[in-house]
């Protein structure tokens, strides 16, 4: 199979002549191109990954076959499919075997994962992909293994993070807005009380500092939602001085020390 | 391929510290380089990084409120992020010090590592950042146990960080 093609085999509960649900498949597809898409933004630092699968055989017989094609979106650099569908294969493979999860299981593949396998031992029996050239069958245990592995989310206070607030929704009692970072995650949901909504209506569309508790998921390095204590405004960039304005602001600062002999002193003593 | 959001590097404490003293401590070609970096990161050329505990070692240089404001407006750039030590960061510092004084302990083929600089290593490496940026060891008596810029890759046996000398892009560096 070329190393853009991912094949996705779906045998329904009932028997050979059962026929797959059409909820299921569609909802087993979609989980499945969603995991496929967490690890290509994975293995590509985080940055959004600018491909899409289409459909390029689909047989509705039991088992239901369904064989996707990776292509890159129009005007974008080529992606290397063998690559991110080999860490795709290595990440599932893992999941089903591993003892200890590996650093590249994210908690967002997982729940993409959970997805896929919610039908097996209902409606559906098994599900196989195949990708990379490799095979894995998804069945009750592979289920009963996802749910084993506690995921959980974890709460670190008093973090703080740049960013543009570009989207708002302060409809009745929500009150919530999306900050969009210019370095690490690409937007963060931020959940604010009522007596910020004045300063959180001030801040749309301006480069702000949000300060509160961070909620991240499992083992991931950036949050995803934030419980804001405060909104700090930033200056614009042409507002900033030019930095050469620091440049020799303090000379005597660290008492004629070269700058990491003064360093040195305060982490050694 | 959408933008990569890593940065591209993180500095320690003793790169804007040598800054703000007028690189008088450095050889005429550092001053070059810290000057060109700085110009860069100004124009937001270049997404730097650096933990928090950079803030509180500048505080001991006992600048004014004016001179630590200039410093905050600088945090204002977009490129120029400060960012809190996180749970991330302090396990992967906890292990980065576990690694080496294990070697230490072994075979002495390792020396320890302070506590403040695997916070800067470990920020780096969490952000996959590929590069730290720091004087460390440039041109300092040998009395200390670690020097950063003596650290190679891969840090603590398996992160493919790179330590070195802060440089611009208009001289051809970093290092």
């Amino acid at each position: 199979m070329p190393d853009n093609l991912v094949k996705l085999t779906i045998e329904a509960s009932g028997g050979q002549s059962a026929k797959v649900v059409a909820r299921d498949f569609f909802r087993q597809s979609d989980a499945l191109i969603n995991a496929l898409a967490e690890v290509a933004k994975t293995t590509q630092g985080g940055a959004t990954p600018e491909v899409r699968y289409r459909i390029a055989s689909l047989s509705a017989n039991s088992p239901a076959v369904a064989t996707y094609e990776a292509e890159t979106l129009d005007f974008a650099p080529t992606v290397n499919f063998d690559r991110f569908h080999k860490a795709f294969d290595k990440s599932i493979k893992a999941v089903a075997t591993a003892a200890e999860m590996p650093g590249y299981v994210t908690a967002s593949l997982l729940k993409y994962l959970k997805e896929l396998v919610a039908p097996i031992g209902a409606t559906v029996h098994t599900a196989r992909i195949e990708i990379a050239g490799s095979e894995t069958l998804l069945d009750l245990k592979f289920r009963q293994r996802l749910a084993s592995i506690a995921a959980k989310d974890r709460i670190e206070r008093g973090m703080f993070i740049k960013g543009t607030v570009e989207a708002m929704n302060i409809h009745g009692e929500t009150h919530r807005l999306t900050l969009y970072p210019h370095r690490g995650p690409e937007k963060v949901v931020c959940i604010f009380e009522k007596e910020l909504k004045l300063k959180a209506i001030e801040s749309f569309g301006k480069f702000v500092r949000v300060h509160g508790d961070f909620k991240y998921e499992w083992r991931a390095v950036h949050p995803y939602e934030i419980k804001v204590s405060d909104i700090e405004f930033l200056k614009p960039v042409a507002e900033i001085p030019k930095i050469t304005s620091l440049m020799g602001i303090a000379p005597n600062a660290t008492g004629g020390l070269s700058a990491e002999e003064f360093v040195e002193g305060l982490r050694h003593g | 391929m959408a933008e990569s959001r890593r940065p591209e590097a993180c500095i320690d404490s003793c790169v804007i510290i040598s800054y703000i003293i007028g690189g008088s401590d450095r050889t005429t070609d550092d001053r070059a380089a810290l000057n060109g970096f700085f110009n860069d990161v100004y124009a937001q050329n270049v997404s730097v990084i650096f933990p928090t505990i950079l803030r509180a070692e500048l505080l001991q240089c006992n600048l004014t409120a004016e001179q630590m404001g200039a410093f905050d407006l600088m945090t204002h750039l977009p490129n120029f992020d400060e960012l809190p030590i996180n749970s991330s960061i302090s396990a992967l510092a906890a292990e980065i010090r576990s690694h080496y004084m294990t070697r230490n302990r072994l075979d002495r083929s390792e020396s320890l590592i302070a506590l403040s600089d695997s916070m800067f290593i470990a920020t780096a490496i969490v952000e996959d950042c590929p590069k730290l940026l720091t004087h460390d060891g440039d041109r300092m008596p040998p009395a200390k146990p670690r020097k950063l810029l003596g650290l190679h890759a891969p840090i603590a046996g398996k992160y493919p960080l790179h330590i070195c000398k802060p440089g611009s892009l208009q001289l051809g560096l970093p290092q």
